[in-house]
């Protein structure tokens, strides 16, 4: 069965992945991993940043991240982020709930001339000396605008 | 020099493949499951999306040309100051107003040709979201849910 093709299927020059199991030559809607000039999730940068602490970090902030020179410049990229809790001690993550809002889950994301801009939301001092914590945010920059 | 693409047989095996690897990893011995692999054409599902797009609050509900499945998909909100909030969250009174609740606001139903964003509807929280009623960044991916 005919897998991958490299150039011309039904007019479209592109490069043609079927999934296992499916003829790449007739392959339909849904059953190409590569084709039909449909976009993927291709990320451009991605990094886990120490936003702040230790030993406590507290009011919302907005944190500045230098992405690579190749975006410099480029605003308003796809981002998909998190912010988190690191517990010092235990060396343990927290994510915290989706439903808990203004903790150290709460925040949002924004790509402006060719940094990440982390918004942290929280709004309370969280951690202490004995119980040192650290936020940070993980995230991936894909390509497209919006 | 590590092997970066791999088109055609890989090991002993009858198939042929397509095999990219990251920059550094080598495209022909990185195990399954690798971080070092990009795609590999043995596998059953990739970051391939069917349609994506932003939808602003009151356009008509999305649709898209018919999956033989149902999608896996992502939506995020953009707020007023052009932030995507990746875990949306937001404290309500309840209808008695005594205690604050948490809820995630919007919700996503899709189907194999549709996706509706709207708001979360519970008899506990007051549906009052005038504020969050901006935009939303979205994705339908070409991978069936389980």
């Amino acid at each position: 069965m005919d897998r991958i093709i490299l150039g011309d299927r039904g007019g479209v020059m592109d490069a043609w992945v079927s999934k296992p199991g499916i003829d790449v030559n007739s392959a339909g809607i849904g059953q190409l991993l590569l084709g039909n000039n449909r976009g993927v999730h291709q990320v451009m940068a991605s990094g886990r940043n120490k936003l702040a602490g230790p030993p406590t970090f507290g009011g919302p902030a907005d944190y500045t991240i230098t992405l690579p020179a190749a975006l410099a410049g480029l605003n308003n990229l796809w981002v998909w982020g998190e912010f988190y809790r690191l517990d010092v001690n235990t060396n343990t993550v927290n994510f915290g709930s989706q439903y808990q809002a203004n903790l150290w889950n709460d925040g949002a994301f924004k790509v402006t001339s060719g940094n990440l801009i982390a918004s942290s939301f929280n709004n309370i001092i969280i951690g202490s000396g004995p119980n040192p914590v650290e936020l940070w945010a993980t995230w991936l920059i894909f390509r497209e605008l919006y | 020099m590590a092997k970066r693409v791999i088109l055609g047989q890989l090991g002993a095996g009858p198939d042929l493949v397509l095999r990219v690897s990251r920059p550094g990893f080598d495209a022909e011995t990185e195990p399954a499951g690798s971080k070092g692999i990009s795609f590999d054409s043995r596998r059953n599902d990739f970051g391939i999306f069917h349609q994506r797009g932003v939808w602003t609050w009151g356009d008509p509900t999305i649709t898209f040309p018919t999956l033989p499945f149902v999608p896996l998909f992502m939506i995020q909100r953009v707020d007023s100051s052009n932030r995507i909030r990746t875990e949306e969250v937001i404290v309500k009174p309840n209808v008695v107003g005594a205690i604050p609740y948490s809820t995630t606001p919007f919700v996503g139903i899709v189907t194999v040709s549709s996706l509706e964003i709207r708001q979360f509807t519970n008899p506990y929280y007051a549906p009052d979201y005038t504020g969050f009623l901006t935009k939303f960044l979205y994705t339908i991916f070409a991978i069936e849910t389980p």
